[in-house]
C-alpha cells in the first residue's frame, strides 16, 4: 500500500502533475467549501418559514437589505457571493466530466503505452474537459455582468 | 449495501444536482438572463415572492428532491475526503456516525421549513 507521506497537503502538492491533477485539487477544495456553505445556507434560509422579520434579520446579517424593491448588498458579501458562484460553476462542470469518465465514456479504448507515456484515458477526455471549462467560463463572465454591472 | 452502490448514488445525485443547481443559480442570481428567457424575477429575495414561490407544489417537490440530492452528495463526498486522511482512518466509524447525524438534522430542518412555510 502506498504511504501518504504528505497527508492532507498531498491534495495541493502539484509539482509534476498534469492539468487534471490541478482540477482534482480544485474539485476537492471547492467541494469542501460548498459543504460548509450549504450547511449555513440551509440553516439561515430556513428563517423564511418563521416570519418576515426573521427573514429580514438574516438578510441583514448577510449584508443584504431590501428597500422599496431595491437591493442593497454589502460589497464584500457581494464579491464573496460571486466567488461562491465561481466555485459552484467549476465544481458542477468538472464534476460532470468526472461522472462521464467514471462510467467509462470519453476515455477511449485500451492501448499499448507509448512515449511520452501520457495515459490515453486523459488525452481522450481532454477535449470534453476543455469544452466544459469553456461553458463554465462563459457563465462566469455572464456572472460578472449580473453581479457587478447591473446591481 | 455494497460500497459501489453508495458510490453510484453519489454520482447519480451529482448528475441530478447539476441541473437543479444551475436552475437555482440562474433564478436567484442571474435575473436579467432569466427574465430575458421569460421564467425569472427581478426580486427573488423579497419576502412576499419567497413565500408565494415556496407555497407552490412544484417548488415543494423540487426543494425536497434538491435537498436530498445535495445532502447525500455533499456529506458522502465529505466522508470520502475525511476518511482518506490519517486522522480519518483512525476514527472512520465515529466520523461516519457524526456525518449521518448531522446530515439527518439538516434534512429534517429543511423539510420542516419547507412544510411550515406552505401552511
Amino acid at each position: 500500500m502506498v504511504k501518504n507521506k504528505r497527508g492532507i497537503l498531498g491534495w495541493i502538492y502539484l509539482k509534476g502533475g498534469n492539468f487534471e491533477r490541478y482540477l482534482y485539487a480544485l474539485h476537492r477544495i471547492t467541494g469542501f467549501i460548498l459543504v460548509v456553505y450549504i450547511t449555513f445556507h440551509i440553516i439561515l434560509m430556513g428563517s423564511r418559514s418563521f416570519s418576515e422579520d426573521a427573514w429580514k434579520k438574516v438578510l441583514g446579517f448577510l449584508g443584504i437589505t431590501i428597500e422599496n424593491g431595491v437591493y442593497k448588498t454589502n460589497p464584500l458579501v457581494h464579491f464573496l457571493e460571486y466567488l461562491l458562484i465561481l466555485a459552484i460553476l467549476f465544481h458542477a462542470f468538472n464534476g460532470m466530466r468526472l461522472i462521464f469518465t467514471e462510467i467509462g465514456f470519453l476515455i477511449g479504448k485500451p492501448s499499448r503505452p507509448e512515449y511520452p507515456y501520457i495515459p490515453k484515458s486523459i488525452v481522450s477526455s481532454r477535449p470534453f474537459m476543455i469544452f466544459l471549462m469553456i461553458i463554465a467560463f462563459f457563465f462566469a463572465i455572464i456572472g460578472i455582468y449580473e453581479f457587478f454591472l447591473i446591481h | 449495501m455494497r460500497k459501489i452502490v453508495f458510490w453510484g448514488m453519489h454520482l447519480l445525485a451529482g448528475f441530478l444536482i447539476f441541473f437543479f443547481l444551475l436552475w437555482h443559480i440562474f433564478y436567484m442570481h442571474y435575473q436579467s438572463l432569466t427574465k430575458a428567457i421569460g421564467f425569472g424575477t427581478h426580486y427573488p429575495l423579497i419576502f412576499s415572492e419567497v413565500v408565494a414561490r415556496a407555497k407552490t407544489a412544484g417548488f415543494k417537490i423540487a426543494y425536497v428532491l434538491f435537498l436530498i440530492f445535495v445532502l447525500y452528495h455533499a456529506f458522502y463526498g465529505l466522508k470520502n475526503i475525511l476518511i482518506e486522511t490519517e486522522f480519518g482512518k483512525k476514527f472512520e466509524i465515529p466520523i461516519k456516525i457524526l456525518i449521518i447525524l448531522f446530515a439527518t438534522f439538516l434534512f429534517i430542518y429543511g423539510i420542516f421549513t419547507t412544510l411550515k412555510i406552505g401552511g
